[in-house]
């Protein structure tokens, strides 16, 4: 099943990257699955984590491309087929949206699971201030908490979205720099 | 008393009181020029973490037979 990512993403000479990409892949998803049992800890809602790994993978690559063509890297800032006149502007561009590149790709998945826990723990505390109140609360107290085991299956759903679309996106920045656009 | 139960049990004050990195004990080494190693929750949940993916390779794998096959 991943060797199809890895195929659609890198050339044949992608494939050296399939067991980072499979590691990275396995590693997130465990951890977000570990995160999901309750009166645990969620290691990749901390920023420190994804951080760490999102900018040793675009460091890497940098250094990757550097060492492949070494001087011609710097022409992945210019877009094929712009003007001349534009050149320094869209250089301007293309250069900060590559030192985005590891904030946003670290950002993206801390921010999506601490997102949910801080939405299954809201709505968990209110369903408990309600059912505490009385008998009678305690049976309309079940609505919210349909809606909570509802969320805990989505929330299942984006631990595994969110490791494929940091693999995706880490090997998309690895083909940036294998070959040059 | 029962109310302090419920406030026994409804520790949770704030939304965000789930990602504190607890230190569970730590280790101050004056001697080795002031370092302080600490075993936190996120530390320990990350061991936890990568043994689970260790044994998880090793059972599929299943180099040296430790998983019964047919």
């Amino acid at each position: 099943m991943y060797s199809i990512v890895v195929n659609q993403i890198n050339m044949f000479k992608g494939q050296m990257f399939f067991p980072l990409i499979f590691a990275l892949f396995v590693y997130i998803l465990v951890n977000n699955l570990v995160g999901m049992i309750p009166y645990s800890f969620a290691t990749t809602s901390h920023l420190i984590l994804t951080f760490s790994i999102s900018f040793a993978l675009v460091i890497g690559a940098t250094i990757l491309g550097f060492q492949l063509h070494t001087f011609k890297f710097f022409s992945l800032f210019v877009p094929s087929g712009c003007p001349l006149a534009l050149l320094p502007l869209l250089v301007l561009i293309e250069f900060i949206s590559y030192l985005s590149r590891p904030i946003s790709l670290g950002l993206r998945l801390a921010a999506n699971i601490l997102s949910g826990h801080m939405l299954l723990n809201i709505l968990s505390g209110f369903t408990y201030n309600i059912m505490s109140k009385g008998i009678f609360y305690l049976f309309i107290g079940l609505i919210p908490l349909a809606f909570i085991i509802a969320f805990s299956g989505l929330e299942i759903g984006i631990a595994f979205i969110q490791a494929q679309v940091f693999v995706v996106l880490s090997s998309s920045y690895i083909k940036d720099s294998l070959e040059l656009h | 008393m029962e109310r302090k139960i419920i406030n026994l049990l409804s520790f949770h004050q704030s939304p965000l009181d789930q990602f504190i990195i607890r230190e569970f004990f730590s280790i101050e080494g004056d001697l080795l020029s002031n370092v302080k190693i600490s075993l936190t929750s996120i530390g320990l949940y990350l061991i936890i973490t990568t043994f689970i993916i260790f044994i998880i390779c090793l059972l599929a794998t299943n180099y040296n037979i430790s998983t019964p096959n047919n």
